[in-house]
């Protein structure tokens, strides 16, 4: 190759822009040191997706990138004049605005663009020698904004964002919205801001799957830089390009979407050493399943059934060790877990669900999904007797010991540590036909060494979240109600749940958007369509899919009338 | 300040993991010419005999990362006359244990210029190893240097480290009046032309 030629090329590598720049980046805690000397660059156009274990500091290197926190010590700053902005695990808006009003703020400055815009081709009419001049090249200026902003089109794009998000109506009073709505408005908010750098924590709690799918093609094709957290592994998947691992205070880069990463890190577990033969097998499962075609995936998930039921024949204690997280067993099941017959229920004339009927299957594992507000946490409150059914009935098997994780309903204490939350200061806790060691019961939700002593007051999000876990799945059951037991979970402790479930002789009904939770771990599938059916399906969450192409419907897509709202 | 480092990254032990990666980079590289093959060689092989390749305290040797800096125009490079070494120098460092060589050399550069780059090639252009000679406690060993090339924002002003007595832009041709090491002045010819 010529000289010529290879500057050619090298000039060509070059051309990838940074926008971010961090140079011995530290933060810390009070005496806790989180980010122990990070240097990185964020290229322009670059998808990048933040993964580590709660606690690792994400959230916190993506609030000092937004220019949020800025007690830290070491450079972090965007090169040149880049605009950043920042979607927060719980977004801040304006208190006296509607909806309607906190949108338009975020698009204010495309309008003034726009107005300037109109304003300058007036002026140009009448200007004349180097005042025409002047007007001519601002006039490109911001026609070249208008193109690269999207202001043409602003008012359907914002149609439909507000629409694909599930913003609520325009006129509600942001005071009075729940907390998932805040944060959809938020979201919607910043994607029309169109900052430079994109930051979104969790951008996929309280989104169902129509939107989360509609998010993903937006930010693929976003025209600038995002950087995110979150635990939606099929999202990063369909987004990213890069995965920056944040560990014990240091950042390292991977080139490539989640399935390169995890690839990428069993290789460097494997050439490490043996002490980490444990999380090298439970990224190679995890690999190995990613790897399987759909259809090998579905063969899996019938075998999967049949495992469990072979597996129920076993004792509880035999089980292989391998597993690093093992939910106490209840007692055996019989063949009668939850039996729903001709259920209706409905609000103020208005019905959730009519004729509903299915069974849970012994060490079946049922994914109920749906869009919010359709009846899910209806029907789990009918199956735990909290509510009554307007009709039908709910059967639970005699020897069913059900345990309901509702994240609400558990009271954690901010004052005390990890160790007590989980055990209540209890030395040994009841598992399978004996007991276990408490501390070994909290380690095996990752909780290590000097963690199970932190007061939860200082625990992350997402540490909380397993602690309440943790604290939940404490009594034996062998039927277990599990409400959006993902949201802000990290990686490693999800994959750990996956394998725990996978492992559970017992049955379980779990409520979730996460359709790759889903897809590891449900043998059947009930799907709330939100036109008041409801669909039972033998299989797992991508062989419910097929099942639904096959009829002409993607679920991916949001159809019927909302559609052609959006053309506007 | 400087001798804590040290201090730290004698501790420090070689991660394997981080020689792959350095080795990837290295083996990646499409050499120009036979010299530069024959030290990509044993670069490789340096890597694979020594574990702690990328730490300092290796000493037969050890892995550095350098950056040559372009101006916006492409017309200059700057360099920075070395205190310790006395030379007229490229920007660069050691890589203290990090695997991500083209990291390592954007660290240097910024450190030692003050300058963030507004473009940087992910990939090396150039490979060279040279001997440094001894220096008070240290024995003489070799750099076994991976090179990368960047530019600089237009009107960037640079800030001098203590590292350096000056900073100074060269057009090629005052370039090749300074009498540089061999395998500077062939990177400055290549970019430069």
């Amino acid at each position: 190759m010529t000289s010529a030629a290879r500057l050619a090329i090298l000039f060509a590598l070059m051309s990838d822009r940074i926008v971010f720049q961090v140079q011995d980046l530290h933060k810390f805690y009070d005496q806790r040191e989180v980010l122990k000397g990070i240097t990185l660059s964020f290229l322009e156009g670059a998808k990048i997706g933040l993964i580590g274990l709660n606690g690792a500091g994400k959230s916190t290197l993506m609030r000092i990138i937004s220019g949020q926190d800025k007690a830290f010590e070491g450079t972090a700053k965007p090169v040149g004049d880049q605009t950043t902005g920042y979607l927060s695990q719980e977004p801040e808006l304006y208190e006296d605005k509607t909806v309607a009003g906190n949108i338009e703020v975020a698009v204010g400055h495309l309008r003034k663009l726009e107005a300037r815009y109109f304003e300058v081709m007036n002026l140009m009419s009448e200007a004349e020698g180097a005042e025409a001049e002047k007007l001519t090249l601002e006039y490109d200026h911001l026609q070249h904004d208008m193109d690269a902003k999207g202001i043409w089109d602003l008012d359907s794009r914002l149609e439909q964002a507000k629409h694909a998000l599930q913003v609520p109506p325009d006129d509600r009073s942001v005071k009075n919205l729940s907390g998932g709505e805040r944060r959809r408005v938020a979201l919607c908010q910043l994607l029309l801001e169109h900052p430079d750098i994109l930051l979104l924590d969790e951008p996929t709690n309280h989104l169902d799957s129509e939107s989360i799918a509609w998010l993903e093609g937006h930010l693929a094709d976003y025209d600038g830089t995002v950087i995110l957290v979150t635990h939606d592994r099929y999202f990063l998947d369909n987004v990213v390009g890069w995965m920056l691992e944040i560990e014990r205070g240091k950042a390292k880069p991977y080139e490539g979407n989640y399935t390169a990463y995890l690839e990428q890190k069993q290789r460097e577990e494997a050439a490490s050493s043996s002490q980490n033969a444990r999380t090298e097998k439970v990224l190679a499962r995890e690999l190995e399943w990613i790897r399987r075609t759909p259809a090998a995936r579905q063969k899996q998930s019938k075998a999967r059934l049949k495992r469990y039921q072979e597996m129920a024949s076993e004792r509880a204690e035999d089980q292989a060790e391998s597993v690093d997280l093992r939910i106490p067993p209840g007692p055996r099941l019989g063949d009668r877990v939850v039996e729903v017959r001709d259920l209706k229920k409905g609000y103020d004339g208005c019905t959730l669900f009519e004729g509903l009927s299915f069974e849970v299957p012994p060490q079946g594992k049922l994914g109920v999904i749906g869009p919010n507000g359709v009846g899910k946490s209806t029907l789990m409150k009918i199956i735990i007797g909290q509510e009554t059914p307007d009709a039908g009935k709910v059967t639970l098997g005699s020897t069913v010991q059900l345990s309901f994780v509702d994240q609400s309903r558990t009271v954690l204490q901010d004052d005390q540590s990890v160790f007590q939350n989980i055990t209540d200061g209890n030395l040994l806790l009841p598992f399978a036909s004996g007991t276990i060691d408490s501390r070994a019961y909290v380690a095996r939700f990752n909780f290590k060494g000097e963690d199970q002593q932190r007061a939860l007051s200082e625990c992350s999000g997402g540490m909380r979240n397993r602690v309440l876990l943790a604290k939940m799945l404490r009594e034996p059951a062998n039927l277990v109600i599990l409400d959006e037991p993902t949201n802000d979970l990290d990686l490693d402790t999800l994959r750990v749940l996956e394998e725990a479930i996978q492992h559970y002789p017992g049955s379980m009904i779990i409520v979730t958007h996460d359709r790759y939770f889903l897809n590891r771990v449900a043998t059947h599938i009930l799907s709330f369509e939100g036109d008041g059916t409801v669909v039972f399906h033998h299989g797992d969450y991508e062989s419910y899919k097929d099942w639904k192409r096959n009829k002409g419907e993607d679920i991916d897509k949001r159809s019927g009338p909302h559609r052609q709202f959006t053309r506007g | 300040m400087a001798e804590t480092r040290a201090e730290e990254l004698r501790a420090k032990a070689p991660d394997p993991r981080e020689v792959q990666r350095a080795r990837a980079i290295v083996a990646a590289f499409n050499a120009p010419d036979p010299e530069q093959a024959a030290d990509q060689e044993r670069i490789l092989r340096f890597l694979d005999d020594h574990q702690d390749a990328l730490l300092r305290t290796c000493l037969p040797g050890h892995l550095t990362a350098s950056c040559l800096l372009l101006d916006a125009s492409r017309e200059r490079v700057l360099l920075h006359h070395h205190r310790k070494l006395d030379l007229w120098l490229q920007f660069g460092g050691h890589a203290d244990g990090e695997g991500d060589l083209a990291s390592v050399a954007r660290r240097e550069l910024l450190e030692e210029s003050g300058i963030n780059p507004s473009e940087f090639a992910s990939e090396p252009f150039d490979l060279d190893i040279h001997l440094i000679p001894a220096h008070k406690s240290e024995p003489a060993h070799e750099h076994l240097d991976v090179r990368y090339m960047a530019t600089a924002p237009q009107k960037a002003t640079f800030v001098r480290s203590e590292e350096s007595n000056s900073l100074e832009w060269f057009t090629g041709q005052e370039a090749s009046a300074l009498g540089l090491d061999p395998s500077l002045a062939r990177m400055i010819e290549f970019a430069l032309g």
